[in-house]
């Protein structure tokens, strides 16, 4: 299976590269320290409320959304451009395997890095929760690793797919990074921007209409943010009532969006490109 | 069938235009080879035939294959050592030779494959400390998984010292033996000579000429060289010489007489010096160079006007020491 042989041979790579430890020890890092900073919130805000699991998991995703988004672009913008630019790809696409093959088998490899990683910092951290909050439950924490994952997912898909479009790592870095800085840093600013201009150039008074607000949803972190407190309902056996763009299924749309969209463009322009 | 068949292949990037229509039919069972100056076209032409790059116009057919259209069983059947390629630093020996009996399925035993191109005692450090011919011999035992149809090489023998290249010609030879069809690319003139049956010249894009290298030095009349030592030189030798059928020049150093002629001529040269009395001691004889052939075909003397200057001094000055001591390795 083509796809598999690529897969398995990326994921070799990154982890003799180091990738996985470094990943792995960062996101044990942020969980850990994320879920210690969090119980010191009372002591820090009296007014903060109790702390909970739940609460736990809404803090730690706003931590995690800027490490994982980050942490996409390190580890998958040379993916493919880094194979082009250095000539292994004549090794790689000498053997049998199709541009496809080795697009998708770099999304499964990166993001299987992407997943060990999540899963050896989530494990530490559910050990963690464990010991210093009541009621901690592993299906919470399976849960948040799912929704996070699905995150990180959508990350190295769209970081991979960048990687793809372009023969110079150089310029997959730069996208990469001006992506990660449009979508998670900036984000507020273009959809204020574009309220802005909606608004005759001027700057939009009272409430937002309603599709500034999905607008504003639509940055894979918002519905990141929205995924794990659907997943925080769920397991409470709720579901609290909130606007579309807040609900579970716009969060899909969303993520599928962004990994979609960009995988076709830069596949697309791998598999027309001369190496 | 043919192995490979171009047929008013060009490509052209930008303004350049690094191939300008070539046809060429590659038979089964033969080594091919692909002789031409750096920036000639070769590996362009390898890049179509793997689909790293496409052509601007014309087509071609691999193992009765698109190249293009059908590149991923194309290249289930080939096995390939392209050209300013990397390894993955990373990996060792092994695993490369692993990734690719994966990649195509086969059952090979990835330390058979590393033993036969000589770098098993490596196998298990990591690829990206080897040397660049181990670098090369590794990418060939890559290249042999599965035992494919056709071979593929692009300037195999860069970066391996004579001993490697021998064994690397070596191995062509095998593969031959065993079937399989070998194409592989050279600037270097000695490496074609002496392993090819058939040779296709190229230069700025477009094919000089095709043909089996006899064929070629018969179809330039080239000339070759008899050395001959006498006991004597007699009085009269430009007068018996002259003469003879082919005979072009005739140089004397000491006791030793050299004639250029047609090839074909030796023998009656002999008679002729034999006739006026003197005893042949010795004689040795050589055959023009391919790089002779090469001048006289692209009308260039690819030494002094190569802008590549390091490569194809480097080149000359093998075929030159090399290809005048005919047979030493065939």
């Amino acid at each position: 299976m083509s796809v598999l042989a690529v897969a398995r041979k990326d994921f070799a790579d990154a982890r003799r590269s180091k990738a996985l430890l470094a990943l792995g020890i960062l996101f044990v890092v942020m969980g850990v320290g994320g879920t210690y900073l969090y119980t010191l919130l009372p002591t820090m805000d009296p007014e903060s409320g109790p702390i909970t699991p739940e609460g736990l998991y809404v803090f730690l995703g706003q931590i995690s959304a800027l490490f994982i988004a980050i942490s996409a672009v390190v580890l998958s913008y040379k993916a493919i451009a880094g194979e082009s630019e250095s000539g292994s790809a004549k090794l790689l696409l000498g053997l049998p395997h199709t541009r496809r093959d080795v697009f998708l088998g770099k999304v499964i490899g990166r993001s299987g890095v992407m997943f060990i990683a999540l899963l050896v910092g989530l494990l530490a951290t559910f050990g963690v929760a464990i010991a210093l909050l009541e009621g901690t439950s592993a299906v919470g924490f399976a849960g948040f690793l799912v929704v996070t994952m699905l995150f990180g997912l959508v990350y190295v898909t769209l970081m991979v797919s960048i990687s793809a479009s372009t023969t110079s790592t150089s310029r997959a870095a730069t996208l990469g990074i001006g992506l990660f800085v449009v979508l998670e840093l900036m984000w507020d600013v273009v959809v204020f921007g574009a309220a802005f201009v909606a608004n005759g150039f001027a700057a939009p008074a009272g409430e937002m209409p309603t599709w500034v607000m999905a607008l504003n949803g639509f940055a894979p972190t918002m519905a990141y943010e929205s995924a794990v407190t659907w997943m925080i309902g769920v397991l409470a056996g709720q579901s609290p009532a909130v606007p579309f763009f807040r609900e579970a299924w716009f969060a899909l749309v969303v993520f599928a969006v962004w990994a979609a969209i960009p995988a076709l463009l830069g596949y697309g322009r791998y598999r027309g490109a001369d190496l | 069938m043919a192995a490979i068949e171009l047929s008013g292949l060009s490509k052209t990037y930008g303004d350049v235009r690094a191939l300008r229509g070539v046809d060429l039919s590659v038979e089964e069972g033969e080594i091919f080879g692909f002789l031409g100056p750096n920036g000639a076209g070769k590996s362009t032409t390898i890049d179509i035939l793997l689909d790293f790059v496409r052509p601007t116009a014309g087509s071609a057919t691999v193992l009765g294959m698109d190249a293009q259209t059908n590149s991923k069983a194309v290249r289930q059947r080939t096995g390939v050592l392209p050209d300013a390629y990397r390894v993955y630093d990373r990996l060792t020996g092994r695993e490369h030779v692993q990734f690719a009996i994966e990649s195509k399925g086969a059952e090979d035993d990835p330390e058979a494959l590393l033993s036969r191109v000589g770098i098993l005692e490596s196998a298990d450090r990591a690829a990206g400390d080897y040397s660049k011919g181990m670098r090369q011999r590794l990418v060939l035992a890559m290249a042999l998984v599965g035992s494919p149809e056709l071979l593929i090489l692009d300037e195999p023998t860069t970066g391996l010292d004579p001993k490697g290249a021998r064994e690397m010609r070596e191995i062509i030879r095998a593969e031959r033996a065993r079937g399989a069809t070998v194409f592989f690319s050279s600037h270097i003139l000695e490496q074609v000579e002496a392993v090819c049956d058939r040779v296709a010249i190229l230069d700025e894009g477009e094919i000089v000429t095709v043909d089996t290298i006899t064929g070629l030095r018969r179809a330039l009349g080239s000339d070759g060289q008899l050395n001959i030592t006498v006991d004597a030189v007699p009085a009269d030798l430009r007068a018996a010489l002259e003469p003879v059928e082919g005979v072009s020049e005739i140089d004397v150093d000491g006791r030793t007489i050299s004639v250029r002629s047609t090839n074909g001529s030796k023998v009656a040269i002999i008679d002729a010096i034999e006739r006026t009395g003197a005893e042949i001691i010795d004689f040795t004889t050589s055959e023009a160079s391919l790089e002779d052939l090469f001048i006289a075909y692209t009308g260039e003397d690819r030494a002094a006007g190569s802008p590549e200057g390091d490569g194809q001094a480097a080149a000359v000055a093998e075929a030159d020491g090399t290809a005048h001591s005919a047979g030493v390795d065939r």
